[in-house]
């Protein structure tokens, strides 16, 4: 795929893809969720640490997310996990980015008329 | 692989010499990202030098982690804004203003029995309050506290200090500047219409101190 039609695509799913993730493990550092991403979708979608780190910050912000931090090897490692209101908000997310991506679907297997 | 104390030490110089990463809290994180970024290259049998650079391009180098920390900042100045509003709504009830509102009618009333050395000594305490307050948030912000703090020191700085400084200036180069008997008159009929400026300028100066007890999402230092 296009990296910068990925980027654009990514830009408006990431946040629900990192609640998603969240909802699936207790907690994750930076680096793990843009690893478990990689690996997810076999190298096919990468996200920047300049789209992901904003937006851990902004979700964590809007009280969805909640960090710890753990010293490992010799430095800090910020972990995050997602907070009650997070987890309900991931739910409603993923449901509606779901419904939206089938409709979506829809559209783009559209056959030709005849 | 585990990256020794040096090599942290080295990653760590990189983020706060080229890519002037000064928050702590941005510094933490971008710092375990490039040290296991730079550890897992350096498993593929990269030197920790070969390591360093590919994870450092990676990252986006020195403009990519700078608009990280941007984008940081700006998300905290946000927290902070709307962390403000929420103490100032707060603050202007009912009974806040019915309370300043029967103190200004206290003072019109008490302001004839007093004389002009009082009314001025008390009227430049009441204005001077409001910056005290305001000089406690200097001394915290400024020379004890870092980080988050120094964002939000610069925004009261920004939208506290100067307004209390411009109102003071405005009310107390009325009487100082003027001949006796324009003070005089300045004082008698002004004073508790200053005074409820004066309370108000407090509660916004009150609201200040309130804002630097606030915790903010990132400060975990």
């Amino acid at each position: 795929m296009n990296n910068s039609n990925n980027a654009q695509l990514l830009k408006g799913s990431l946040s629900v893809m990192i609640l998603r993730l969240l909802e699936d493990r207790d907690r994750m550092y930076g680096y793990e969720i843009t690893q478990k991403v990689k690996e997810l979708t076999a190298g096919e979608m990468t996200i920047t640490e300049g789209a992901l780190y904003p937006a851990l910050h902004k979700l964590e912000a809007d009280g969805l997310l909640t960090t710890e931090t753990q010293v490992v090897e010799g430095r800090a490692r910020k972990y995050y996990s997602l907070t009650k209101t997070g987890h309900t908000e991931a739910a409603s997310r993923v449901a509606d980015l779901s419904a939206f991506l089938n409709n979506l679907n829809l559209v783009l297997n559209l056959k030709p008329s005849v | 692989m585990a990256l020794t104390t040096i090599q942290l030490k080295t990653l760590r110089y990189d983020l706060q010499e080229l890519a002037h990463i000064d928050y702590h809290d941005v510094l933490t994180e971008l710092l375990d990202h490039y040290a296991t970024l730079t550890e897992q290259k350096m498993e593929t049998g990269l030197s920790f030098e070969e390591a360093s650079r590919w994870a450092w391009a990676e990252l986006g180098s020195g403009k990519g982690l700078q608009a990280i920390q941007a984008d940081f900042v700006r998300n905290i100045r946000q927290q902070i804004r709307r962390q403000h509003m929420g103490v100032l709504k707060s603050y202007f009830r009912w009974p806040t203003i019915v309370l300043t509102a029967l103190v200004g009618v206290l003072v019109y009333l008490v302001v004839p029995m007093l004389s002009d050395r009082t009314l001025t000594i008390g009227l430049v305490g009441v204005t001077l309050v409001p910056l005290a307050a305001l000089l406690r948030g200097y001394w915290y912000g400024d020379h004890h506290r870092e980080n988050v703090d120094k964002i939000v020191w610069k925004y009261v700085y920004r939208v506290g200090v100067l307004p209390v400084n411009v109102f003071q200036i405005m009310v107390n180069a009325n009487f100082f500047s003027d001949s006796p008997a324009s003070a005089r008159v300045f004082l008698q009929t002004h004073t508790s219409v200053v005074t409820m400026l004066s309370l108000l300028l407090l509660i916004y100066a009150a609201s200040f101190i309130q804002l630097y007890q606030q915790k903010y999402v990132y400060k975990h230092v």
